[in-house]
């Protein structure tokens, strides 16, 4: 998990270096979701396709798709620089919430097709407030559609908190639809992984939707074009940067002896070699 | 129930479902009200019963679920048939048509088949309410990625929507509501269309080339029956919004040398326009006058008194072909 | 081995292309490595924090603090380390 984790924040540093030149339009940093994103993406296994909305980049690099690949349509070269259904992993979906109904429809067809496999989808906060989602939970319930929703509550959509988004958790209202829901703070990897997967077996045990509300930290901004250091509070950030999810895993790791410096070295060199991947491809 | 040239349109398109779903099991239908109740216009009767509750399935009540769920299930493999249940309603589902569906193609990089048919019956005629008589093709035809079928008689309906069930590309497929059950229609010249997406003439003539989409043909047909004697009228039915067969449209011009453009929807900035200004770009030449559009009024669509008066008629074609040749 | 290159401006996105350089935090002779912050740069839409994109030693301050500059002029001189 660490290394994905590693691998995620060295994309996306280097992503954001590279939209700072002007070499990429634009960056969404997904910096301080990697422990949610990763430990659920693991959770998952191989199988399940999944809806992300527009991200879960540590969720693709799970998933195998390379830096280049995952930058390209925020370089404006393309929509999609990757191939869905290789990876199962299905393009960004930037109307927000859009990819809820998608998930549950392509439930509803693989179950028709008698392929009952678990769908995931991923979304935000913020898009929960869309119509889009409570249609999606909605038609889930009734249908029994074996998708498990996956919310990344990261406290904010661009400038406003969630908790002026909405009045109950997340989980809570899910609940309100009949989708059996849970909440947790997923800043540990391995606690996110544990309960993701629990999530995941009562999904295909039932086969009905569960949603799990992923409680996490946005330590950037909405994108590169967003000030948010206008609306933040400087405590506020500055407990976000203390809480690193990746320094304090590995942290962990290493002192639990779980991980040595061979190790770490040898993922660094990864990690360059992916940040070099990225210059080439974008800046040279 | 295999359709033939006496069905009406609603029998044609039943017909056509009923075939569709017995060849491909991968073809599913979702609306509200399709299955148990056979759709409001009892286009889909007898399907449910037929095919059974998992692939003729009575949707909740919300038209962006309708939509959305079936971009899903086409994803997985499926070919779904969706049926919003009134033009004026399709209004909710519009992000997912727009935003995802015209555009999922080009998402993926065109290495995706999305079957998407979501059938819409459309346009007034009946005395209905609210909401329940529009015709709202021109902001599909605006969007890129849709495919816009209007078909105005039952054979036409129950090929194209064949056509579009498997095309892999998402179609509006407009079913004028006016004449579902309508058994008598206006004679059309016989011969087939020279391929799935091409406009067809209905009727021969040399003097003026009348083109019109639905419901609205059937008062261009009787209108160039009544004036036969004074002036010999070719009527193209387009079929096909988007994309739209202008060559078609060009080749008659070229006999006739005069426009005019017939549709049921409002004018200003509608689809009249498009087939016009092409024709000005591509064919100025070929006019003996000014080509003209016969179309509502910007106004909303009135409630049922004022209907009469507010749809083209017989009369008001006649009048402007006659001013157009006279 | 080094190599005298010209840093531009990059474009701010949102088509904005004109920025204040509030101010500089390198000097000519500082050593900055690929990521450390060299500017701040202020647009009509937010402050800019510009980082170093290639790593090397600060040649040439061309564009002065408190400056107004636009995206693909050159902002200052960097000779390159590879």
């Amino acid at each position: 998990m660490l290394r994905h984790m590693l691998m995620a924040r060295g994309v996306d540093e280097e992503a954001g270096l590279l939209q700072n030149q002007g070499a990429i339009d634009l960056w969404l940093s997904c910096r301080g979701q990697e422990a949610a994103q990763v430990g659920s993406a693991l959770a998952i296994g191989d199988e399940a396709v999944i809806f992300p909305s527009y991200r879960e980049h540590a969720v693709a690099i799970v998933r195998g798709i390379d830096g280049v690949s995952l930058v390209a349509q925020w370089a404006g070269r393309t929509y999609c620089g990757w191939n869905p259904r290789k990876h199962g992993f299905f393009p960004y979906t930037l109307v927000l919430a859009a990819q809820t109904l998608h998930g549950v429809g392509y439930a509803i067809g693989q179950r028709l097709q008698n392929m009952a496999e678990t769908v995931v989808v991923y979304v935000g906060d913020g898009a929960t407030s869309e119509g889009d989602m409570s249609e999606a939970l909605n038609l889930a319930a009734v249908e029994s559609a074996q998708v498990l929703f996956i919310c990344q509550n990261n406290g904010w959509a661009i400038s406003k908190p969630s908790h002026e988004q909405m009045l109950t958790s997340i989980a809570d209202r899910a609940q309100g639809f009949g989708v059996r829901s849970w909440s947790i703070s997923a800043d540990d990897p391995d606690l996110t992984y544990l309960s993701c997967v629990e999530a995941m077996q009562y999904v295909e045990a039932s086969r009905s939707p569960a949603l799990i509300e992923l409680r996490t930290t946005r330590i950037g901004g909405h994108t590169t074009s967003d000030p948010h250091t206008k609306y933040r509070e400087p405590d506020e950030l500055a407990t976000a940067v203390a809480n690193d999810p990746v320094e304090q895993y590995r942290d962990t790791l290493v002192a639990e002896d779980v991980v040595d410096e061979q190790w770490l070295s040898s993922v660094d060199a990864d990690v360059a070699a992916a940040r070099r991947d990225l210059l080439k491809a974008f800046a040279q | 129930m295999i359709g033939t040239a006496a069905d009406c349109l609603a029998e044609s398109l039943n017909g056509a479902l009923g075939d569709l779903m017995e060849t491909d099991e991968s073809v599913v239908l979702v609306g509200q009200d399709i299955g148990r109740l056979g759709g409001v216009f009892r286009v889909t009767k007898g399907l449910q019963e037929r095919f059974g509750s998992d692939r003729v399935r009575d949707a909740v009540l919300a038209e962006s679920s309708i939509v959305g769920q079936a971009i899903g299930m086409s994803l997985s493999g499926l070919k779904p048939v969706c049926e919003i249940q009134f033009e004026g309603f399709i209004y909710p589902g519009m992000n997912q048509i727009v935003t995802q569906a015209a555009r999922i193609k080009a998402r993926w990089n065109d290495d995706v088949a999305l079957n998407l048919v979501i059938r819409v019956p459309v346009g007034g005629g009946i005395r209905a309410v609210e909401h329940h008589s529009e015709s709202n093709e021109a902001y599909f035809a605006h969007s890129p990625g849709l495919h816009v079928a209007f078909p105005s008689c039952p054979t036409d309906a129950a090929a194209m929507l064949k056509y579009s069930v498997a095309l892999g590309s998402p179609v509006i497929f407009y079913e004028p509501k006016r004449l579902y059950w309508k058994r008598r229609p206006q004679t059309r010249d016989g011969s087939e269309p020279e391929s799935d997406l091409s406009a067809r003439v209905v009727r021969r003539g040399s003097d003026i080339t009348v083109v019109g989409w639905g419901a609205v043909l059937e008062e261009v047909l009787k209108a160039a029956e009544l004036v036969a004697s004074r002036v010999d009228v070719e009527v193209v039915d387009l079929r096909w919004i988007a994309p739209m067969d202008v060559e078609t449209v060009l080749s008659s011009v070229t006999r006739t040398g005069r426009l005019l453009v017939v549709h049921e929807a409002v004018g200003f900035a509608g689809v009249g326009a498009e087939l016009v200004a092409t024709v000005a770009e591509r064919g100025s030449g070929l006019l003996r006058s000014p080509m003209r559009r016969l179309a509502a009024p910007r106004q909303l669509y009135p409630p049922a008194d004022y209907e009469e008066h507010y749809l083209i008629g017989v009369s008001d074609v006649i009048g402007v072909i006659e001013e157009m040749c006279g | 081995m080094s190599n005298r290159v010209d840093i531009l401006v990059p474009e701010f996105g949102h088509g904005l292309t004109d920025a204040l350089v509030v101010e500089w935090l390198v000097s000519v002779g500082d050593d900055v490595e690929r990521g450390d912050v060299v500017a701040v740069l202020e647009t009509d839409k937010s402050s800019v924090d510009l980082v170093a994109e290639k790593s090397g030693t600060v040649a040439d301050i061309v564009v002065a603090a408190r400056s107004i500059t636009t995206s693909g002029a050159v902002l200052y001189t960097l000779d390159e380390r590879r």
